[in-house]
């Protein structure tokens, strides 16, 4: 009896004391195989005495189970040390930068439309496109600007040869909306418009929204409750002052222009700035397209997107937007 | 429009201060843009005489002055103006005074001389930003009395940037009848006509052969005036607030009338008339030559006025320099007139000029004040000029005048308009404070509005005059009444998708002109001429791009130039093409990429982009287009922007949808590009369509098989060849081709290539048998061989 007990510390501390899957494989191999040394000894009960047999067995079993479980504690100890070993050689510096593209951007005009789009989308807005070469019926005469009306003076308009022009405002796009759709009818038109001006705060080529309502039953307080409401939502801020100044485009009757309230943080005072124009679409120019003005009415209103970017952005000089150097442009990414 | 609040409060005093009139006009639509002071603070000036005038003992160009305050003390002053005289009426700054700037006053000593005080030149005292020589003040200005008092300085300038339709208010008159509606309060006096009696026969003839564009022409002869007369402190200070230059008494009288009421004068030098004033169109190449020396030649639709034999004026614009008043002249022809806006508008800005005539007369000019006026001028220039006045000579067409007709103006349309209640008793008073006449009838108020008000012709017009006195302000502001009627589900938009890829892919949107310069257009467009502005603002903006690419280009050397390496830029944007079918403006997205692959990376080894990068991205862009990309393909392109072998054409069965490529090196050598530059564009037309709804193809449950061949062709067989050569089998089971590599090398022949080929089989019901594959490779094989002349690689 004593052998075996020998046997077992002495197969336990061999065991404990490997640090090789393989040499464990073999150690178990060499106790407990179809050769092992346990084995063996089971095999040589049969030598014993009837009657000591059965202790002797249970005593053979005990020992083959825990050497077992001694190979199997290692076997998960060396297991777990290989597992280690692997992490820890393969620990990487993840302040490394990854492989890839970078992200790349939209234009912050394109971004200011969007936010502007997605605002009027949200009330059954329709966005409409048209062409930035375009007639002066279209550009003019349509909106109630005939020719030789001192508001052409005004717009300062890139003309071609043949009596075609740059449009110098979306509205034009109002126009080809209502000749083709009936009332009721909820569009913006954003795109490119054309002005023969250039300095630091004019750009000949610049970007608005127009946005056009006809339905029945429109009024000013309608015009007046989406403009607050849009500008209000446009600047996060609910509380944005926002002011109606009477003023006058030849498309519009009554026509406004929309002031929003800047608090100016040294004197306290509110310094106003002009962002929009708006009114009620004259009958002239419902007349040109063929809406009955008994029956329907509307408004129409008009945004330089420009001007929203660059003060949402704090952008303080209107040629950064053409210029697309990337560094400028990689702020908005 | 510059207005005197001094002289507005002359017509009318509205009892608030100078910001609340300004905050008033502002919210009335009269928009003040600025306001600011008659001039800056000073003190200590005073009205004085020049005594004694000596050269300075030591020093040429000053002059030692004896200066009577005109309280009998007596200074010696150093000035170094040529202009000072003795007997000159000064503004003469004693020491103590302050000019502006904080500018002190003190005795001075200049070379050995001793001065008290300075002889002040207008661009000194702040009334003028150059001026030569020291102020000359009338003889009979009151010696000794304040400057800053007696000029009345204490005064603010109200800049109004008036809107177009709103001719009525380009006078002082006119400011005043809008404040005096605005704030409810009577205005201080009427513009009434005094007849000036004739003193002198003399009358001179006028013929108007254009009636109808000049329907009232009022002329009057002045004997005996001396043209030489300056005018009074009081008016060339109003018309120096109002920005209008004296120039002389009588031309500043005309000017001073138009200010005050309105209506724009002519004054012409009756001697150098000859026979009658005529008011016609001009003859065609007549030459005239304007009083700001510029002689124009007329094209023959200008309203001219002219004697018996020329013109002598462009009428309602600018006066000829012949017939101008002069130090010289003793009779005066004074012209108060009508004209039709139509026959003045645009005229002025033919010839660049732009004159406050011309401002007027294109808004309108209310035909009734010629006669005030004239008799307003006649008045002032016997009072200030003297001289004799004879009659008036009016002729008119009465039935060409423009008279203010009724307008009915029904109660529920202001308040449907407006959203507002109002009741009809209300609106009437608001309007008759705009001094309409208004009836009402029922429902229905029929307004005649005033006849300076040309701007209100409709119903509408008139609300927005309501509304405008009732205050926008005071309008409320509703967004619930605007429900939502839709009956379309908003489409997620796919352009936005695809700009959003190419930002995925690392791409920044930039936004270039549309007009490009002539050379740059012409490298990249060699079908038909671009489509050319008639007023450029520059020779580099001048035309209309057929491409986007240049603007592209010009970004990229901007940045290049600043730099950046590494550019990836994409544009969205019109194509302006002259075609055949006329013009076409084609929405077109473009890109441009330059320099590594990816950003440098430390554990990647850096590559150039090539022609398989850009590419990648275009396919990127094209499978999230409308389009099934099967359907798609890339043909070897000939544009001569693009290097000939490594550009393509994209096509859609037979429509062109786009093209990419490398720069061609030629053009990277003119366009001064040290790195290559690859480059896209699509035609958004092409690509975006409503999509199709997709209906589901059911899959199969049976294994697909993969096949790998290998087959070596001639080089200028293209993957496409092989592709199509399969592709045209319709071989059922065949799911897929994969290029899976392509090789050129040293076991080859120079010309030729090999091509492995992943070929994907699939029954839908079933699972392929080995021999079936088998076949099914032989087949493709065989016809490889036959069509492009493949051979099995080993």
């Amino acid at each position: 009896m004593s052998d075996l007990s020998e046997l077992e510390s002495f197969a336990i501390d061999e065991i404990q004391s490997l640090d090789d899957m393989g040499k464990l494989e073999s150690l178990r191999v060499h106790y407990l195989g179809k050769k092992g040394v346990l084995t063996e000894q089971l095999k040589a009960l049969g030598k014993l005495p009837k009657e000591e047999r059965p202790a002797a067995g249970q005593e053979i079993n005990k020992i083959k189970v825990s050497i077992q479980k001694a190979i199997e504690i290692r076997k998960s100890f060396l297991q777990e040390a290989e597992i280690n070993l692997q992490l820890k050689n393969e620990t990487l510096d993840v302040s490394l930068p990854g492989r890839g593209q970078d992200v790349g951007g939209l234009h912050p005009i394109t971004l200011t439309l969007n936010r502007i789009q997605n605002y009027f989308k949200q009330f059954g807005f329709v966005v409409e496109e048209g062409p930035e070469i375009e007639d002066e019926f279209h550009n003019f005469e349509a909106l109630n600007i005939p020719d030789h009306h001192p508001a052409r003076a005004m717009h300062d308009t890139f003309y071609f040869e043949d009596k075609l022009l740059l449009r110098t405002h979306t509205s034009s796009v109002q126009i080809h909306v209502m000749q083709e759709q009936k009332p009721p009818i909820r569009i913006i038109a954003p795109g490119r418009v054309y002005r023969c001006d250039s300095d630091p705060t004019h750009s000949p080529m610049f970007h608005q929204v127009e946005g056009l309502l006809v339905d029945e039953q429109v009024s000013f307080v309608d015009l007046k409750g989406i403009i607050i409401d849009f500008l209000q939502s446009f600047f996060d801020d609910e509380d944005l002052q926002v002011r109606f100044r009477p003023s006058y485009f030849p498309f519009t009757e009554p026509s406004a222009e929309i002031d929003i309230g800047m608090t100016d943080k040294q004197s306290n005072k509110t310094k106003w700035l002009e962002v929009m124009g708006c009114g009620m679409v004259h009958p002239n120019v419902f007349s040109s397209v063929g809406i009955d003005t008994d029956k329907y009415n509307g408004y129409a209103f008009g945004m330089g997107v420009e001007r929203l970017a660059m003060l949402r952005h704090q952008v303080n000089d209107l040629r950064l937007f053409f210029e697309n150097d990337l560094r400028f442009l990689k702020q908005f990414a | 429009m510059r207005v005197s609040e001094n002289w507005l409060r002359e017509w009318v005093e509205p009892g608030v201060d100078t910001q609340r009139l300004a905050d008033t006009l502002t919210m009335a639509g009269l928009e003040v843009d600025g306001i600011e002071p008659a001039a800056p603070k000073f003190t200590g000036v005073v009205i004085a005489k020049v005594l004694k005038v000596e050269a300075h003992p030591d020093a040429k160009k000053l002059h030692v002055c004896q200066v009577d305050d005109g309280h009998g003390e007596v200074s010696n002053v150093i000035c170094g103006a040529s202009n000072v005289r003795e007997g000159l009426v000064v503004a003469f700054a004693k020491v103590g005074a302050v000019l502006p700037k904080e500018f002190k006053i003190e005795p001075k000593e200049l070379r050995g001389v001793e001065s008290f005080g300075m002889l002040c030149s207008a661009s000194e005292l702040g009334l003028a930003e150059t001026s030569q020589g020291i102020m000359e003040l009338p003889e009979d200005a009151n010696l000794g009395e304040d400057v800053y008092t007696n000029f009345a300085l204490n005064d603010q300038v109200i800049d109004i940037d008036l809107t177009p339709n709103r001719s009525d208010c380009l006078s002082i008159q006119g400011i005043a009848r809008e404040v005096s509606a605005l704030l409810d309060v009577p205005l201080q006096k009427q513009c009434s006509i005094t007849d000036v009696k004739a003193t002198s026969s003399v009358v001179f003839p006028v013929d108007i052969k254009a009636k109808q564009e000049c329907p009232r022409y009022l002329g009057r002869v002045i004997e005996g005036v001396d043209g030489s007369v300056m005018s009074p402190l009081w008016m060339q200070e109003k018309l120096r607030r109002s920005g209008v230059r004296s120039i002389n008494a009588i031309t500043d009288i005309t000017n001073y009338v138009m200010l005050d009421i309105g209506q724009p004068m002519h004054a012409f030098d009756l001697d150098k008339l000859n026979d009658a004033i005529e008011v016609r169109f001009a003859n065609k190449a007549e030459q005239l030559e304007l009083l700001d020396g510029q002689t124009v030649e007329l094209t023959g639709d200008e309203l001219v006025i002219a004697d018996s034999k020329q013109a002598v004026a462009l009428a309602g614009i600018m006066g000829g320099q012949a017939t101008s008043i002069q130090d010289s002249t003793t009779k005066v022809f004074l012209e108060s007139a009508s004209f039709k806006p139509e026959i003045i508008a645009g005229k002025a800005r033919r010839y660049g000029l732009h004159t406050d005539s011309s401002h007027r007369f294109e808004r309108g000019v209310d035909p009734i004040l010629a006669r005030q006026a004239i008799e307003r001028a006649t008045e002032m220039i016997l009072n200030i000029v003297g001289g004799n006045a004879g009659s008036i000579v009016c002729e008119e067409e009465l039935t060409s005048l423009s008279t203010p007709e009724n307008i009915k103006l029904k109660h529920s349309k202001v308040e449907s308009l407006l959203g507002i209640t109002l009741s009809v008793s209300e609106i009437k008073l608001l309007l008759e404070r705009l001094c309409c006449d208004v009836n009402v009838d029922k429902d229905v108020l029929n307004v005649v509005p005033p006849s300076y008000r040309f701007d209100l012709n409709k119903d509408v017009d008139l609300i927005e005059e309501v509304a405008r006195l009732v205050g926008y302000e005071n309008i409320p502001a509703d967004v619930k009444a605007l429900a939502i009627n839709t009956t379309s589900i908003i489409e997620e938009d796919q352009l936005a998708q695809m700009k959003g890829s190419l930002v995925a892919l690392g791409y920044h949107e930039v936004i270039t002109f549309s007009f490009i310069d002539q050379d740059a257009a012409n490298l990249f467009n060699t079908e038909s001429a671009n489509k050319a502005l008639a007023n450029p603002i520059s020779q580099e903006l001048s035309v209309m791009r057929s491409s986007v690419w240049p603007g592209l280009i010009k970004t990229a050397q901007y940045n290049l130039h600043r730099q950046q390496s590494r550019i990836r830029i994409f544009e969205q944007a019109l194509q302006f093409k002259n075609t055949k079918d006329g013009l076409e403006q084609l929405p077109s997205l473009a890109g441009l990429i330059i320099g590594d692959c990816a950003p440098e990376q430390w554990g990647s080894a850096s590559k150039k982009v090539d022609f398989y990068d850009l590419k990648g991205d275009v396919e990127h862009l094209l499978k999230m287009s409308s389009l099934p990309f099967e359907a798609i393909s890339f043909l070897q392109a000939e544009d001569s922007a693009l290097h000939p072998g490594q550009s393509a054409n994209i096509f859609y069965d037979d429509v062109q949808i786009g093209c990419l490529g490398k720069l061609h090196p030629r053009l990277q050598s003119i366009l001064d590009l040290d790195p290559a530059v690859y480059l896209f564009e699509l035609q958004l037309n092409e690509l975006i369509k409503k999509p199709d709804v997709l209906s589901f193809c059911a899959l199969s449950k049976y294994p697909s098989i993969r096949r790998d061949i290998t087959v070596i062709v001639d080089d200028i067989v293209n993957a496409a060849d092989i592709r199509s050569n399969i592709e045209q089998m319709n071989i059922e089971c065949l799911q897929r081709v994969n290029v899976v590599s392509v090789y050129k090398g040293k076991e080859l022949s120079e010309s030729k290539k090999s091509v492995s080929l992943g070929l994907i089989l699939q029954e839908f019901s079933r699972t392929l048998t080995d021999k079936e594959i088998e076949q099914t490779v032989l087949l493709i094989i065989s016809q490889l061989k036959e069509k492009v002349g493949a051979e099995i690689r080993n």
